[in-house]
């Protein structure tokens, strides 16, 4: 959370573009990165992230501030055009067919193993294989590093229903990794 | 694979970054769109406005549901209800009440008469057998034979006017015996 983040909204939302700009820079990767792991494509990941940022500051004056972050309201739109995209694409995407450069670019820090990379890979291909409340709460837990309250919030679920939800994720994930071996 | 190495790979995919060029174009791009002027509402229909109107409305008319509900039961009851039931008439049962309180008093009444004059009996009993020992064990000697009966003990009473019990003959004694003091 930004310091001094509900001011920052406050003024975004009377149409203040260089506040609106802070968001952006504080939470535009952590949005790219939870759209890019369930969509697995570089190029419609940040054409969904854009689309969620320009949503997001054409509707800023509906976001109320309740103490949570701003991420959790940023989450929700990226989860639903994250369903619009999969309704409107009706293709379903070969997992073997995810061009594992396009994480290698992303990554120069595991790229200095072949090992590393080959089993982020496979976690990443398992992620793909969950189911989209799964997927969703892996990633903000895990990759994103949020509470379960945030994820809560984000989700509009319990926090109890999250930490089952999350205890679940992590069991399938294994399933589908000792399978795949 | 365990749980903590997946969960070290799964903390590893934070290092995914969005591409830089791509990030400045899009930033550019978003801030440079105007913002939608947000509609001016009019303070008479702001949302909390219109939520205070609503939950009053809603107590309200609860309310006066509950109000006419009760008020057409007991309507009904009293006047067209075919198993009205009479011990739920208030004006009856006060009149039932006051009919049992006078009983119960006139019976008191009768108590303490009675025992009054019983009170009474027993003291000119009393003054006879210290005056006129001889005289009161013959009435002793009446007395002792009918003791165990109730009947003997009214033969001393002075009868109650209320009473139909009394008799002549009872009062007869007592006067009898009165005169009997007095000589």
């Amino acid at each position: 959370m930004l310091d001094g983040e509900d001011k920052i909204i406050k003024n975004a939302i009377d149409g203040d573009s260089s506040a609106f700009g802070l968001l952006y820079d504080k939470y535009h990767s952590q949005i790219y990165r939870f759209i890019y792991l369930k969509v697995s494509h570089r190029e419609e990941a940040e054409d969904i992230t854009h689309q969620v940022f320009l949503n997001a500051w054409k509707n800023i004056e509906k976001y109320q501030i309740q103490g949570y972050p701003f991420s959790s309201w940023l989450y929700q739109i990226s989860r639903n055009l994250v369903i619009d995209h999969y309704r409107t694409k009706k293709t379903t995407t070969d997992i073997e067919s995810i061009s594992e450069s396009e994480f290698a670019d992303s990554n120069d820090s595991l790229q200095k193993t072949i090992e590393v990379n080959f089993e982020v890979d496979i976690v990443r291909k398992a992620i793909f294989k969950l189911n989209q409340e799964q997927q969703d709460i892996l990633i903000m837990r895990f990759v994103d590093e949020l509470s379960s309250k945030e994820i809560s919030t984000a989700l509009g679920k319990p926090e109890s229903t999250v930490r089952v939800l999350q205890h679940r994720a992590i069991k399938n994930l294994k399933n589908i990794l000792s399978e795949n071996k | 694979m365990e749980e903590d190495k997946l969960i070290k790979i799964l903390k590893g995919l934070k290092e995914i970054h969005p591409d830089q060029t791509y990030t400045n174009r899009s930033r550019m791009y978003i801030l440079a769109t105007p913002k939608p002027k947000a509609k001016l509402t009019p303070v008479f229909f702001s949302k909390k406005l219109l939520s205070a109107v609503r939950y009053v409305a809603v107590f309200g008319i609860a309310a006066i549901l509950i109000f006419s509900i009760i008020n057409t039961t007991s309507y009904i009851n009293e006047n067209y209800s075919p198993v009205s039931l009479d011990g739920l008439n208030q004006k009856s049962l006060i009149t039932e009440a006051d009919e049992m309180n006078n009983s119960i008093s006139i019976t008191l009444k009768q108590i303490q008469y009675l025992d009054q004059s019983n009170q009474k009996a027993l003291n000119t009993i009393n003054e006879i057998s210290k005056t006129k020992p001889d005289l009161s064990a013959s009435n002793l000697q009446i007395s002792t034979s009918t003791a165990s009966s109730t009947l003997s003990i009214n033969t001393f009473l002075i009868p109650n006017p209320t009473s139909s019990t009394s008799t002549p003959s009872s009062t007869n004694n007592i006067n009898n015996m009165l005169n009997q003091v007095s000589q």
